[in-house]
């Protein structure tokens, strides 16, 4: 009995060192950024002299000063963002539509040989890629940034709503076609609503995706009109060098847009995350 | 291409098989012109931007290729040069240190964390541990490798708190001194519980069917017996897909060095061949070389993958939240 009693403290034990080595590697995984976001509210003479706490008074300033820098950034970051989303998401949905539903010939030579194309990963193509734009004059442009994008995100969406509209009961299609709806019309009422999840995951990933894309703007756009943010925070930095409460005032700002986004869809936002694998 | 003319046929012999009366264009389909007309704008876009530059680079690979667009045909001679170039080599030495730590730590380290979460009896509790591991995410990437720049840096956290555990001795540049700059490079990240790898490894857990879970109970299996002889052979899919996801990320991302060290160095103590292929093209003007890296580095994933998929067979991976 007692050695029952023995083992079952020994199991909880075990289960309580289990949790707190949980809480170990979250808070060192957070202590980074968590560090960010305290230094951003201090002046230069609080960070050096309280270095791992909090200081007070709090340097707003910093934020305003971090926002007049980086508000172009970021307004070219979110429409290149969701201008390309647009992008992937009409074609993925009106190729992935016309692939699940129709017959026609060429259908796989078409489909594979888009698909294919998810196999190269685009940094590899980073030198010839920048010399066919620079030839086709797209150079320093909204567009040399959002045309590529779709081109390559769309390949997803192609491939997730292929599979999901294939899915689907062709009774329901039919019952709209009885109507007189042609082929657009049935997407548009009766595909796309029954899609809504998979677009949301196509839109997350695709947003992640072009956020965050780095070496593609640093190498084709050189003028602060069309920068975008993660290129436009190199020179972020060299503006700020030693003000560091600035510094990291520029660095949350940079995590609120998809901040926000994640606010509104969670749970899209975490399955988008996994959804994204398929890229590979 | 002879491939792809095979897998045409097939729809064509089902509809060999259907009536005689749906052979003709069914009722409701549309007119083809409509169909290819739909479709040809994604295909200009992917002909545009990924078939062009992949062919470009594959024929380029075997030219010199200066920044005006002139290029002549060199035959081998750029592989040639990657065969006898120390530097190529030596980014082959660090980029395969790098991928031994990274899949030492994120492969192990997410899946720890997924067992831990998986073991959580509240499910509120463990939906939160899942969210909170993804949230780092809605830092960009570039805005994460420059956060650890000054971690590494002389006012940085690092060196702060060795001052302030009176290890003065210990303090360096850790990103400029040869010894450490790749360490530096590699724990980029740590402790690695990055949310993605979770989240992934949570999906396979979780897809275990709970039947298969109280089996393995009732035979008596400790804690660690079930992770072992159960859990890990359970997740392999899960495993498989991430390996190809690290091994992807290893040899394509040289983001993190380029915001850490810019140019690879000290010297190139952290030069990786992506770098390399990017300094050629964008540095050196050896836009030529830095196409066949390009090629080295896509062979060497392809191969990888192709390989990978013949050793370890399962079944398509499905997400889930």
């Amino acid at each position: 009995m007692a050695s029952e009693s023995v083992k079952k403290r020994g199991r909880q034990l075990a289960g309580a060192l289990w949790r707190a080595l949980l809480a170990l590697i979250l808070l060192l995984t957070f202590f980074p950024f968590a560090f960010m976001v305290m230094t951003s509210f201090k002046d230069t003479h609080q960070f050096y002299h309280s270095f791992w706490l909090p200081a007070w008074p709090v340097h707003l300033e910093n934020y305003a000063g971090a926002l007049t820098d980086m508000q172009a950034y970021i307004a070219n970051s979110i429409f290149v963002t969701a201008v390309s989303i647009s992008g992937i998401l009409v074609f993925g949905a009106i190729a992935g539509f016309l692939f699940a539903r129709y017959r026609f010939f060429g259908r796989e030579i078409i489909y594979y040989g888009m698909i294919s194309m998810m196999m190269i990963p685009g940094v590899l193509l980073l030198v010839p890629s920048f010399l066919w734009v620079k030839r086709l004059g797209l150079l320093d442009s909204y567009a040399v940034m959002i045309l590529p994008y779709v081109s390559g995100g769309q390949i997803l969406g192609i491939y997730l709503l292929r599979g999901f509209f294939s899915q689907i009961d062709n009774d329901l299609f039919e019952a709209a076609q009885v109507d007189g709806a042609g082929l657009l019309r049935q997407l548009w009422h009766v595909g796309l609503p029954l899609a809504k999840p998979v677009l949301g995951v196509v839109a997350i990933v695709s947003a992640l995706g072009v956020w965050n894309q780095f070496l593609w703007p640093l190498v084709t756009t050189s003028s602060e009109d069309v920068m975008v943010l993660t290129v436009g925070m190199l020179r972020y930095n060299t503006r700020v060098v030693g003000q560091y409460g600035r510094m990291f005032a520029g660095y949350t700002i940079s995590a609120i847009p998809l901040g926000i986004l994640f606010l509104l869809a969670t749970r899209v936002f975490m399955k988008g995350i996994t959804a994204g694998a398929l890229k590979a | 291409m002879n491939l792809n003319r095979h897998d045409s046929a097939s729809p064509a012999e089902d509809e060999a098989a259907r009536p005689v009366a749906r052979r003709r264009r069914p009722a409701g389909q549309p007119p083809l012109a409509l169909i290819y007309g739909l479709l040809l704008a994604p295909a200009a876009f992917l002909i545009t931007f990924n078939y062009i530059p992949a062919l470009s680079s594959l024929y380029h690979a075997f030219t010199e290729w200066d920044i005006g667009g002139d290029s002549t045909w060199t035959g081998l001679a750029n592989f040639r040069a990657l065969a006898g170039d120390p530097v190529f080599h030596k980014s082959i030495v660090n980029v395969t240190k790098l991928g031994v730590f990274a899949f030492a730590t994120h492969l192990t380290v997410p899946f720890i964390v997924a067992e831990m979460i998986f073991h959580l009896k509240s499910e509120r509790w463990s939906y939160f541990c899942r969210v909170a591991v993804v949230l780092p995410m809605i830092v960009p990437g570039v805005v994460t490798f420059m956060l650890w720049n000054f971690m590494y840096s002389d006012a940085g956290i690092l060196t702060e708190l060795l001052m302030r555990l009176g290890l003065h001795d210990w303090v360096r540049g850790w990103l400029s001194d040869p010894k450490t700059a790749l360490w530096a490079v590699a724990f980029v990240g740590f402790p690695f519980a990055g949310g993605f790898n979770i989240l992934i490894y949570y999906a396979g857990l979780a897809n275990i069917p709970g039947s298969v879970l109280e089996a393995a109970e009732l035979d008596g299996l400790g804690a660690l017996g079930r992770i072992v002889r159960m859990h890990i052979p359970l997740v392999l899919q899960q495993v498989k897909l991430l390996v190809v996801m690290t091994m992807i990320g290893v040899v394509n991302g040289f983001e993190s060095i380029y915001i850490l060290t810019m140019d690879g160095g000290p010297g190139y103590e952290t030069t990786v061949p992506g770098l390399y292929m990017y300094l050629n093209g964008f540095s050196y003007q050896r836009m030529g070389l830095a196409c066949a890296i390009g090629l080295l580095m896509l062979l060497f994933l392809l191969a990888f993958t192709v390989t990978l998929n013949r050793f370890m067979r399962t079944g398509d991976y499905e997400p889930e939240t």
